[in-house]
C-alpha cells in the first residue's frame, strides 16, 4: 500500500479510457486501416496506463481489452494488406497469430462468464479472429473496472543516497591541424595535379570515449570523386583516455587542374569516434576544419606571373569580381594576361628593389621601365599613349587602358585609389568596358616596412556620374597595382 | 544560542498576529462571501487572544483556498488570482484594504515588466555588438580560427542553446587547442570577464587559457581579480587565478580574499542538495589555501570578521570555508578556536540549518587536532559561562564522540576500531562534566547524553569508568532532590518572581534530577549490553551487598542493568537467581517492577524461558500495585509464546478481569487486549475469548486506541482466516470515523493499511459484511470524499458496480456547490458513469452501456 496512492486524476483517465474502448470498439464497421491505428493507439494507452496502476486486482481485464485491440488492429491491418496486394501478408498473418494467443491467454486469466466464453470462441483456432464485429461486441460487454489507485512516485529518489554513477568524461572538440609536406596547410592551399603530397594531421582533445577503438577523420567534399585521392586517416585508442594526442597520415593526390577561374576544392574536415560495434560519436573539430586547394597543371595556367600567391590573390579577386558583375566575363580574355604581366612586375620591382632609394622619378622615365617589361612578356601589342575619350592615355593591351602614375605625397592605398582610378575607368568606359587598370609607383618615404605585398593589388568600385552602382547594369572597377618605391635596407627598420 | 532568536520569535509572532487580524478585517469587509477559519492554533494565540496558527480563508466561488500562518504574504495571492474580476464580488463593508492591494499589485506588475523589456532591449543591443566583432573578422581570419571565432560569436548569441553550447565548445577548444585564439577573441574575453551579462561565460573559457597561455598570465590575473572583486562566476576567478598562480608574483588583495570566503555558500538548503552530493568550491578553497600558506593572517582575518555576524546564515557559510580549508591546513580550526568559541554567543534558531552545529563542529575539529588546548579553552569557557551557551560547549565534546558513531558497524561491533586519545579524553571530560554540581543541570545532562553514546558505541573509553559510575549511581539515587539552584541577584526595581514560575522551575529541576539519573542509569546498562562478561561480577556483587529498604532506588536501578546483562546468553544463568529475587520482592513495588521488565529484557528473544519465572509473571498481573500489574502486563505480552496452556488461561483470565477495571481508560484497554491476543493466540478456544474481549472494548471512544486494535487485529487475523468477517466489521467501524490525518502521508497510515486488508477478503467475506462497509462509506463521505473513494475502489474490486456507483453518489451528494469542488464533482459523475455502464454490461444492457458512457466528461489536462 505505501507504494501506491489513490489518485482522482488517475482514475478519471481510466474512465476516459473506457470511453475511448466504447467509441473505437462500437465504431468498427469497416475494415479500414484508421480504424486499426485507434485500436493500436487504445491498446498503446491502455499498456502505459497499467503500467502507472496500483494493487487493484481487476488489471486483468484491462489487459485482456489492451491485447485484444492489438489483435483486432493486426486483423484489420492484413485484410487492408490482403485487399491492396501487399507483399508483407505473410508476415502479418504470422504477426497477427501472435497477438491471438497473446489476447486468447489474457482472455483465459479472465472469470469464467458468458463474454469470456464468447471471446474465446472467436478466437476458436487460436490464429485469427473469427468475426471481427462480433468480437469487438463481445469486447463491450466487458465491464470495465476503473483504476483508482496509483503507483506513487518516490520523490526522494534523487536525493538518496546510492552511490552516482560513474562519471564518463564526454569528449571535447577535437583540434586538428594539418600539414602538406610536412608545412602547415594554407588556405587555399595551392598543389599540383598528378602530384603525391603528404598529408598529416595533429589531433589533441579530451575524453576518449571508453568503447571507442579509433578517432577516423573524413572530409566532406563536394569535388567528384574521380578527381581525386585521399587516405583514410586514423588515429587509435591511446593509452590515456582523458587527454590524447597523435598524428595521423596519409597522402593526397588531385587527377585533374582546375581552370583558372574555378571555384577552390572545399574539403570540410570532420572526426568521429568509431566503437567495436561500429557505432559513430561524432565530435566538432576546431583548426583545420575546412581544406581549400586550388589544383594547377605544370602549364598552361592562365595565371602564371611566377609569383603564387599574388595569381591566387589575382584569382580570388576575378572570382570575387565574376560574382558581383557577371557582365566583365567577355573582358577577360584581354584583362586576365595583363594582369599577369602587371602581378609579375608588381613582383620583380619588389624582389629586386628596383626603386629602392628612389625618391623622385617622373612619370615618363616609369612608364618606360614599365613597358618595357610589359612587352618583353606580352609582346607587341603593349602600346603607348593611344589617343582615347579626349585625353591621352598611358598604357594600352589589346583594349584594356592602364594608367601609369608617380605619387610622391600620399602613401594611404585608399586615397591612391581614389585620385587615380577615376581617370582610367574614364578612358575604359568609353569602349564598353567596366574593368580599367591603374599602376602606381609609390615614392612617399616608408618610414615602416612595406607589408604583404597582396595588400598592394586592390579590386576597387569607381564611383562614376549618373547614379550609384546598383543603379547601373555596367558600373566601374578598377585593378590597382601599387608599387612601393624610395624603400630603405630591410635591417634600416629593426 | 537560540535564547535571543526564540525571544524575537515570540515578538515577531504577536506582530504577526496583528497583520494577521488587519488581514482578516480587510478581506471579510471585502466581500460577503469569504470565509476566515482558524484551523490551528498554539500557545502564542492562547496566550494572546490572536490569529497566531493556521487561518484557511476561502470562498465558494475560488477556484482554490488560502490556508497560512503569513497572511500577508499568502492572503494577497489569493486575492489577486480570485478576487480581482469577480462577477460574484458582494462588499461587506470597506472595499479599500483589498483594493490597495490590487493597485499596488498592478503598478508593481507595470513596474516590473517595463523593467525586463528594458534589460531585455540593452542587453539584445549588447549581444549584437559583441557577436559583430568575431563575425567581421571571420572573413579576413585564418581557416584555423574561423571556428574559434564562430564559437566566440555564438557566446553572446541571442538564442540560449546556442549560447550555452558554444560556451562548452570553447572551454574545451581552450583546453585542446589555446594557440589557435587569435587576439580579438582574447582581448574580448578579457574585456568581458569583468560584464555582469557575460563574465561567467567568459571566465569559464578564460580560466582553461590560463593552464596553457603563460603569455596571457598578467591579464588574465587582473580580469579574474576584477571579477571576483565584482562578485562575477567567482569560482571561475579563482580557478583562472590557481593556474596562474606560479607564474606571477601576485600581490596580496585582501578585497578578493574577503569575496573568495563570503561567496562560498554551505547552507542546507530543505530537504538537503541534489544528489545529497555537499557543496564545493575547489578553486576558491585551493587559492585561499595558498593566501593562507603565504600569510595566514589575511586569510584568518577575513574569516574572524564572519564568524563575528549576527547573522546565521553567514556563520554557516564561513564554517564550511574552515571545514574546506581545514582538509589542506588541519590546523586552522584551532587557530581559530577562540572566535568559534565566541561566535556561540551569538543569535541561532531552531528552523533548518544551525550555526551553533556548524560552529561546534568546527571547535570538534580544533578538539581532534589539538585535544589538550582546546579542552583547556573550552573547560575554561565552561566553567565562566551558564545557561544555554554553557550546554552547548559540551556539544564539541558529543560530536567527537558521535564521531565513532559513523565508522561504527554492528557487524564489527567486537572487532571496531578502538577508542582513539581524542575520544578517551572527551570522554573523561564528560564524565567530569557530568559530576560537577557547580554546572548547570542541563550541562551535567548533555554531558551524560553524551556518555551513554559512548558506553554503547566506544565501551572501551568508557570501561574503566564502570566502577565509578555504579558509585556514583549509587550517591544519586540516593538524593531525591536535586541540587540547590545557585542564588540569584536581586536587582532593585525588577519585578518579583511569580509563584508559577518558581514552582515550573521546581518542576523543571526535578525533572532534570531524574532524567540525569536514568541517563547515567542507561549509560551502564549500554555498558554492560556491551561487555556482560567485564560487569557481570561487579554488578551481582554489588546487588547481593544490598538492602531494600536503605538501597530501593539503586536496587531497581541495578535490576535495569540486569536486564540488559540477560540478552547475553552466557550471563543468563548467572544472573536468572538476581532476577528471582527481584521478582520476589515483596518489601519494594518499584524493584518488582523493574524486575518484570528486566525479564522482559533478558528472555524477549529468547528460546526458553524458565517456568517458574513465567509462574511469577503471571501472578503479578494480579498485583494490588499498578505499576507492577502493569509492567506484568507488557511482559507477559512478549512472553506470552513461552505460556503453556494453564498459565495463557489463567492470565487471559486475569487480563479479562484487567479489561472490565479499566473500561473507562483506552489507552490501557489497548496494552491490556494487545496481550490478551497474544497469550491466546496457541489455542483457538482461548483466541475466540480474546476476540470478543477485543469486540467489548471496542469502540474505546479514542480514535487512535481503536486504530491501534484494529491494526493489532489485522496483523493478528489475515483476511482468509475464519475470524476475518469479524475483523472486518471492526475496521469498517474504524473506518467511519473521519480521522485522516491530513498533514501526514496517507499510505503510511493505519486507515491504509486497513483497506488493503479489506482487499484481500474472500468474496463470501465480502458479501458477508457489504452491508457494513456500506455504511461505513456513507458515514465517512459525508466528511470526507478523497479517503471514501477507497471504498468505491474496494467495492470495484469485487466487481459490485452496483454498491460502487451508490457510494459514489454518496459521496458526491454532500460536496457543496463551490468553483473548488467542481472538479472533483465532475470527476465523481463520470466515475458513476461508468460503474452504471458496468452494470449495464453486467446485464446485457449495451446500448444502456454506451448511454452511460457517453456522459463522461474529458478531464482538465
Amino acid at each position: 500500500m505505501r507504494d501506491h496512492t489513490l489518485d482522482i486524476k488517475f482514475a478519471l483517465r481510466s474512465a476516459e479510457l473506457v470511453k475511448l474502448s466504447q467509441q473505437h470498439l462500437s465504431g468498427i464497421s469497416d475494415d479500414t486501416a484508421s480504424e486499426a491505428g485507434d485500436l493500436r493507439a487504445l491498446a498503446e494507452d491502455i499498456d502505459s496506463h497499467l503500467k502507472r496502476c496500483g494493487a487493484d486486482a481487476n488489471t486483468s481485464v484491462w489487459e485482456a481489452l489492451a491485447t485484444s485491440s492489438r489483435a483486432l488492429a493486426c486483423h484489420h491491418e492484413c485484410r487492408t494488406a490482403a485487399r491492396g496486394g501487399g507483399s508483407s501478408l505473410l508476415e502479418m498473418r504470422e504477426r497477427l497469430a501472435v497477438f491471438v494467443q497473446e489476447a486468447r491467454e489474457s482472455i483465459l486469466r479472465l472469470p469464467v462468464g458468458p463474454v469470456r466464453d464468447s471471446l474465446l470462441s472467436q478466437l476458436g483456432n487460436g490464429k485469427e479472429v473469427a468475426d471481427s464485429k462480433q468480437f469487438a461486441q463481445s469486447l463491450l460487454a466487458l465491464p470495465l473496472p476503473l483504476t483508482y489507485l496509483m503507483k506513487k512516485e518516490d520523490v526522494f529518489a534523487s536525493r538518496s543516497t546510492t552511490e552516482p554513477p560513474e562519471k564518463t568524461q564526454e569528449p571535447s572538440v577535437v583540434k586538428v591541424i594539418a600539414f602538406l609536406d610536412g608545412a602547415p596547410l594554407v588556405s587555399p592551399q595551392l598543389v599540383r595535379n598528378d602530384t603525391l603530397y603528404t598529408l598529416k594531421f595533429q589531433a589533441r582533445g579530451e575524453g576518449w570515449p571508453p568503447n571507442a577503438t579509433q578517432l577516423s577523420l573524413d572530409f566532406l567534399t563536394t569535388c567528384p570523386s574521380g578527381t581525386y585521392e585521399v587516405s583514410r586517416f586514423s588515429l587509435s585508442r591511446p593509452s590515456q583516455l582523458e587527454q590524447y594526442e597523435g598524428e595521423l597520415a596519409g597522402q593526397i593526390i588531385f587527377k585533374a587542374p582546375q581552370s583558372a577561374l574555378a571555384e577552390n576544392l572545399v574539403f570540410m574536415v570532420r572526426c568521429a569516434f568509431l566503437g567495436e560495434n561500429s557505432d559513430n560519436i561524432p565530435v566538432p573539430t576546431i583548426g583545420h576544419t575546412e581544406l581549400q586547394f586550388r589544383v594547377e597543371g605544370a602549364e598552361g595556367a592562365l595565371l602564371a606571373s611566377g609569383y603564387r600567391n599574388m595569381d591566387l590573390h589575382l584569382s580570388e579577386l576575378i572570382r570575387g569580381l565574376l560574382k558581383r558583375c557577371p557582365s566583365v566575363q567577355g573582358e577577360l580574355k584581354e584583362l586576365v594576361p595583363l594582369l599577369g604581366a602587371l602581378a609579375a612586375f608588381l613582383g620583380t620591382c619588389a624582389q629586386g628593389g628596383i626603386f629602392k632609394g628612389v625618391i623622385k622619378l617622373s612619370e615618363r622615365d616609369f612608364q618606360k621601365k614599365a613597358v618595357e617589361y610589359l612587352r618583353m612578356r606580352l609582346g607587341q601589342d603593349v602600346q603607348e599613349h593611344p589617343h582615347q575619350a579626349g585625353g591621352i592615355t598611358d598604357l594600352r593591351f589589346r583594349g584594356v587602358i592602364t594608367e601609369l602614375k608617380v605619387e610622391s605625397k600620399n602613401g594611404d592605398r585608399k586615397a591612391i585609389a581614389q585620385s587615380y582610378c577615376p581617370q582610367a575607368a574614364q578612358y575604359q568606359g568609353v569602349e564598353a568596358r567596366q574593368v580599367s587598370v591603374a599602376l602606381i609607383l609609390d615614392l612617399t618615404p616608408k618610414i615602416l616596412p612595406p607589408g604583404d605585398i597582396r595588400d598592394d593589388i586592390m579590386l576597387v568600385d569607381v564611383v562614376t556620374h549618373g547614379g550609384t552602382d546598383d543603379q547601373k547594369n555596367y558600373p566601374s572597377k578598377a585593378f590597382v597595382f601599387v608599387i612601393n618605391g624610395n624603400t630603405a635596407d630591410p635591417s634600416s627598420y629593426s | 544560542m537560540r535564547g535571543n532568536s526564540e525571544r524575537k520569535q515570540y515578538e515577531d509572532s504577536i506582530e504577526l498576529g496583528k497583520q494577521n487580524v488587519e488581514c482578516i478585517n480587510g478581506i471579510t469587509s471585502w466581500c460577503k462571501h469569504a470565509r476566515v477559519e482558524m484551523t490551528h492554533a498554539g500557545l502564542y494565540a492562547q496566550m494572546t487572544g490572536l490569529p497566531i496558527g493556521m487561518v484557511e480563508v476561502t470562498c465558494p466561488h475560488a477556484a482554490d483556498g488560502c490556508g497560512s500562518m503569513n497572511l500577508p504574504l499568502f492572503l494577497p495571492m489569493f486575492i489577486l488570482k480570485n478576487c480581482v474580476g469577480c462577477k460574484s464580488h458582494s462588499p461587506n463593508g470597506s472595499t479599500s484594504w483589498v483594493e490597495s492591494i490590487i493597485e499596488s499589485a498592478e503598478k508593481e506588475k507595470n513596474a516590473r515588466n517595463m523593467r525586463e523589456c528594458e534589460r531585455a532591449t540593452r542587453l539584445a543591443e549588447l549581444r549584437k555588438r559583441l557577436q559583430a566583432i568575431p563575425r567581421n573578422a571571420r572573413t579576413s581570419a585564418s581557416i584555423q580560427e574561423a571556428s574559434i571565432l564562430e564559437l566566440t560569436e555564438g557566446l553572446f548569441d541571442q538564442d540560449s542553446d546556442r549560447r550555452t553550447q558554444s560556451q562548452k565548445r570553447l572551454t574545451e577548444a581552450a583546453r585542446v587547442g589555446a594557440d589557435l585564439f587569435p587576439s580579438l577573441v582574447l582581448d574580448l574575453l578579457i574585456e568581458q570577464a569583468l560584464s555582469e551579462e557575460f563574465g561567467p561565460a567568459c571566465l569559464a573559457v578564460c580560466a582553461e587559457l590560463a593552464v596553457t597561455r603563460s603569455d596571457l598570465s598578467k591579464r588574465l590575473a587582473d580580469a579574474s581579480c576584477g571579477a571576483i572583486k565584482r562578485g562575477i562566476s567567482i569560482e571561475a576567478g579563482a580557478k583562472v587565478l590557481t593556474a596562474v598562480v606560479d607564474k606571477l608574483d601576485m600581490p596580496m588583495d585582501v578585497q578578493v580574499i574577503q569575496h573568495l570566503v563570503s561567496s562560498q555558500s554551505y547552507y542546507r538548503p530543505i530537504g538537503g542538495w541534489e544528489g545529497n552530493a555537499d557543496p564545493e568550491y575547489p578553486f576558491s578553497v585551493q587559492m585561499l589555501s595558498r593566501y593562507y600558506t603565504a600569510n595566514s593572517s589575511s586569510v584568518l582575518d577575513a574569516i574572524k570578521g564572519r564568524l563575528a555576524s549576527n547573522d546565521k546564515h553567514v556563520r554557516i557559510d564561513v564554517c564550511g570555508v574552515i571545514r574546506a580549508i581545514r582538509k589542506l591546513h588541519p590546523g586552522i580550526s584551532i587557530e581559530l578556536l577562540p572566535e568559534l568559541i565566541e561566535s556561540l554567543q551569538l543569535d541561532d534558531d531552531m528552523y533548518e540549518d544551525s550555526a551553533d552545529g556548524a560552529a561546534c563542529r568546527e571547535i570538534a575539529a580544533a578538539f581532534d587536532s589539538d585535544p589538550k588546548q582546546a579542552d583547556l579553552l573550552l573547560s575554561k569557557k565552561i566553567h565562566d559561562s551558564s545557561g544555554e551557551l554553557q550546554t552547548l560547549l559540551v556539544t564539541p565534546y558529543d560530536d567527537i564522540l558521535r564521531s565513532h558513531l559513523r565508522s561504527w558497524k554492528r557487524s564489527e561491533r567486537k572487532s571496531g576500531p578502538p577508542a582513539s586519545e581524542q575520544e578517551k579524553f572527551a570522554f573523561a571530560r564528560c564524565w567530569d562534566l557530568s559530576q560537577d554540581e557547580h554546572l548547570d543541570l542541563k550541562t551535567r545532562i548533555k554531558a551524560a547524553e553524551a556518555m551513554k553514546l559512548s558506553c554503547k558505541y566506544l565501551s572501551d573509553a568508557a570501561l574503566p569508568y564502570f566502577d565509578a559510575m555504579l558509585g556514583y549511581l549509587a550517591l544519586l539515587r540516593s538524593q531525591s532532590q536535586p541540587p540547590k539552584p545557585p542564588p540569584s541577584i536581586i536587582i532593585p526595581g525588577k519585578a518579583p518572581e511569580i509563584a508559577e514560575m518558581r514552582r515550573l522551575d521546581e518542576w523543571t529541576r526535578n525533572n532534570d534530577w531524574s532524567h540525569l539519573k536514568s541517563l547515567l542509569s542507561g549509560a551502564l546498562e549500554e555498558l554492560a549490553e556491551e561487555e556482560p562478561s567485564q560487569v557481570i561480577d561487579s554488578i551481582l556483587k554489588c546487588f547481593d551487598g544490598l538492602d531494600t529498604k536503605s538501597h530501593e532506588e539503586f536496587k531497581a536501578a541495578i535490576m535495569g542493568i540486569l536486564g540488559k546483562l540477560g540478552q547475553d546468553y552466557t550471563s543468563q544463568p548467572k544472573l536468572l537467581p538476581a532476577l528471582m529475587k527481584g521478582l520476589m520482592d515483596f518489601d519494594s513495588a518499584l524493584i518488582r517492577m523493574e524486575a518484570l521488565k528486566a525479564s522482559e529484557e533478558a528472555f524477549r528473544y529468547a528460546d526458553a524461558v524458565p517456568s517458574n519465572l513465567l509462574d511469577i509473571v503471571v501472578l503479578h498481573l494480579q498485583d494490588q500495585y499498578v505499576a507492577v500489574h502493569k509492567s506484568a502486563v507488557r511482559t507477559i505480552r512478549w512472553l506470552a509464546r513461552h505460556l503453556n496452556l494453564s498459565q495463557s488461561a489463567q492470565a487471559l483470565r486475569i487480563l479479562a478481569n484487567h479489561v472490565r477495571v479499566y473500561s473507562d481508560k483506552p489507552f490501557d484497554l489497548e496494552e491490556i487486549t494487545s496481550a490478551a491476543l497474544a497469550v491466546s493466540r496457541k489455542d483457538p478456544v482461548l483466541f475466540k475469548f480474546a476476540l470478543n474481549l477485543v469486540k467489548s472494548v471496542f469502540p474505546t471512544g479514542q480514535q487512535l486506541v481503536d486504530e491501534k486494535l484494529t491494526e493489532l487485529l489485522c496483523r493478528n487475523i489475515d483476511p482468509e482466516e475464519a475470524n476475518a468477517e469479524f475483523v472486518a466489521k471492526i475496521i469498517a467501524l474504524a473506518l467511519a470515523e473521519p480521522a485522516r490525518d491530513r498533514y501526514n502521508s496517507y499510505e503510511y497510515q493505519h486507515r491504509a493499511r486497513f483497506f488493503q486488508w479489506l482487499g484481500g477478503m474472500t468474496p463470501a467475506v465480502y458479501f458477508a459484511v457489504k452491508q457494513a462497509l456500506l455504511e461505513s462509506a456513507s458515514k465517512l463521505a459525508e466528511h470526507d470524499s478523497w479517503e471514501a473513494c477507497h471504498f468505491a475502489s474496494l467495492l470495484s474490486q469485487f466487481g459490485d458496480y452496483k454498491a460502487e456507483a451508490e457510494v459514489l453518489e454518496k459521496i458526491e451528494k454532500p460536496l457543496k456547490s463551490e468553483k473548488r469542488t467542481e472538479p472533483l464533482q465532475r470527476a465523481l459523475q463520470s466515475f458513476r458513469q461508468v460503474a452504471l455502464a458496468n452494470i449495464a454490461k453486467q446485464d446485457g444492457q449495451i446500448d444502456l452501456a454506451a448511454s452511460c458512457l457517453s456522459k463522461i466528461e474529458a478531464s482538465e489536462k
